[in-house]
């Protein structure tokens, strides 16, 4: 009898291994608290005042960096978080994903230039982040849209918007393109939401707009034809999650 | 003799009896949209699915006169919404695009042309009143547009009974539902099958992007300014690859600073933060569609470009998008204005305000 109790713990210890599924949690932040939108309260470096209305990006080809050096890659991951969509928050990318002996998480801000190609995504809001074909085609890798007070106290609206970036010839036309996706690398921090275990990954906006690089909306109207601009932001998008 | 006599009797009654069951049969043949290249998710309720008779039903019920309940006061779907205008009611019969109903009150904001909803999820009107969270679709505009004072201003029961005790009808509902038990609930699925069934994708640009002919240097001139953040456009109306043109979202496009009595976004959200947002209507077909704007206060194509160009206000509800607000418009040359016009004017669908298959059948 004792075997068979013994016999029963064990296989019931076994299928609660087969049914845990870990995942990954996007969390926002500014200032290092958690990210309040649409509240202008927010003060840059440079001192503006701002809000944060939208925060939309994609992250792509996903890598687990175990203990012993191993990596176990995610093939063709591709999730897409909005801050206003709540199950885009929690992603299960499988049905029996391990977060145990994890001492890292690697992953593509936006998409790699093979996934980044045009009429991938059909329907919203996915499709909704398509990046024009006459600036390069594919997705937005990110829109982070702000509003933000002037000197004069007016209200401003400024679009973080970054994708596939161009190089232009003397009349203005675009004769080359440039992917800005980048490798994020940063060590896993756990955390169980309703029973489950997550690695989380933060997003601080407010680095996004002060480190290392202290350009600010001011600097430009649009970024998505300046090459320069989205290149700084790009910077500071890896900052804002590996900080 | 009289043993054949009564079995002659027997034969007949049993023939005419026969004759009274529905001759027609039920076979429902799902409805094919046809469209290639859009999104593949509908919204199409589970209730509801399109078949060939549902449409073929609804277009009837749709441009019917009866609907209204009244003989003397006949209205359709049609009076208003116009094939020619794109499925909104046109400037010839309402000057200021804002059709007057049988009470003789006019509709609070101008229409929203009926086409291509049924890729549409995000809810319907101006301000997304009609939606699936609270369980309106656009079968409950039906009813609503039987008894609204601005509309046909009539009486369900009324309708459901011209329509009944019209024998045509008998056998449209019977193939597109199965039965013959007429009533405002088949005829709102019937007309929302129409309806839905009205989808625009043969204007000149669509044929572009098919390889079939090419734009002029104007309007692809004009489709690069669309596109980027010179007129910034697209990020609300859309791109060769959401080719929809419209976003379906809901925005406040810096038109007003003040939103008092405004039956906006935040009329439906309760949300403060949604004060002056309407939703983003499609493009497609926009040169049938004057006037412009949720009030119609824009007569022409060009009011608008110029309003883009230079009148937009802040407030503190604009939509962050509008990134051109910050210095009050586009501020584009005469020669961009003209060149953007003419990209917009490719959007036009002729196909489409000419396709018999949406025309009035009852001609």
């Amino acid at each position: 009898m004792r075997k068979f109790v013994f016999l029963l713990f064990i296989v019931l210890l076994s299928c609660a291994d087969l049914s845990a599924q870990d995942g990954f949690l996007f969390t926002f932040s500014c200032n290092g608290n958690p990210l309040k939108l649409n509240e202008m309260i927010y003060k840059s470096k440079r001192g503006l005042t701002y809000q944060v209305a939208q925060c939309q990006y994609f992250v792509s080809d996903f890598a687990l960096i175990l203990n012993d050096g191993k990596v176990n890659t995610l093939t063709n991951s591709v999730h897409y978080v909005d801050v206003e969509i709540p199950n885009t928050l929690k992603w299960f990318p499988l049905d029996d994903l391990s977060l145990q002996n994890v001492d890292s998480v690697m992953f593509i801000f936006g998409l790699n230039s093979l996934q980044n190609r045009s009429y991938r995504f059909k329907n919203p809001p996915e499709n909704l982040m398509f990046w024009p074909d006459y600036l390069g085609g594919g997705y937005h890798y990110m829109k982070t849209n702000i509003l933000y007070l002037d000197a004069d106290h007016n209200i401003n609206a400024f679009n973080c918007h970054i994708g596939r970036g161009q190089v232009y010839n003397a009349e203005g036309e675009p004769i080359e393109y440039i992917d800005n996706d980048f490798v994020v690398k940063i060590p896993v921090k756990k955390i169980v939401v309703d029973g489950k275990t997550f690695a989380v990954i933060n997003l601080d906006i407010s680095t996004m707009f002060d480190y290392p690089n202290a350009e600010l909306f001011t600097d430009y109207h649009g970024i998505m034809n300046n090459q320069k601009a989205m290149g700084i932001f790009a910077e500071n998008i890896k900052a804002a999650f590996e900080r | 003799m009289r043993k054949y006599f009564v079995f002659f009797l027997f034969v007949v009654v049993v023939c005419s009896c026969g004759n009274r069951l529905p001759q027609y049969s039920y076979e429902p043949v799902p409805y094919d949209l046809g469209v290639p290249f859009f999104p593949d998710s509908l919204n199409i309720p589970a209730d509801n699915p399109m078949t060939q008779d549902g449409v073929r039903l609804g277009r009837y019920l749709f441009y019917d006169e009866r609907l209204s309940g009244d003989p003397k006061r006949p209205m359709s779907c049609a009076t208003c919404h116009k094939q020619e205008n794109s499925f909104e009611c046109g400037t010839a019969d309402f000057p200021d695009g804002r059709p007057v109903g049988n009470s003789g009150k006019k509709t609070p904001n101008v229409m929203l042309p009926l086409i291509n909803l049924v890729w549409n999820s995000n809810g319907y009107f101006w301000n997304g009143y009609i939606n699936r969270e609270s369980g309106k679709n656009i079968e409950t505009t039906v009813p609503m547009a039987i008894t609204a004072p601005h509309e046909m201003d009539g009486d369900i029961d009324r309708t459901v009974k011209l329509i009944k005790n019209d024998p045509f009808y008998r056998e449209l509902f019977y193939k597109a539902f199965g039965t013959t038990d007429i009533n405002i609930d088949l005829i709102s699925k019937a007309v929302a099958q129409f309806v839905r069934s009205l989808v625009s994708f043969n204007s000149k640009f669509d044929r572009f992007m098919a390889g079939e002919l090419q734009l002029t240097k104007s309007e692809t001139r004009g489709l690069m300014l669309f596109t980027t953040e010179g007129a910034d456009c697209f990020h609300c109306h859309g791109s060769p690859v959401l080719p929809l043109w419209t976003t379906n979202l809901f925005m406040n496009n810096a038109k007003d600073i003040d939103f008092e009595g405004q039956n906006d976004r935040s009329a439906i959200t309760q949300n403060p933060l949604d004060k002056g947002k309407y939703r983003v209507p499609t493009l497609r077909n926009i040169e049938f569609t004057a006037p412009y704007m949720h009030d119609g206060r824009f007569k022409t194509l060009d009011d608008v470009l110029e309003f883009y160009n230079n009148g937009l206000k802040r407030s503190p509800y604009i939509d962050p998008l509008s990134i051109n607000t910050n210095h009050g418009g586009m501020h584009l040359s005469d020669r961009d204005l003209q060149d953007l016009k003419a990209f917009l004017l490719t959007l036009s669908d002729t196909a489409f305000i000419h396709d018999l298959r949406f025309s009035n059948p009852w001609n």
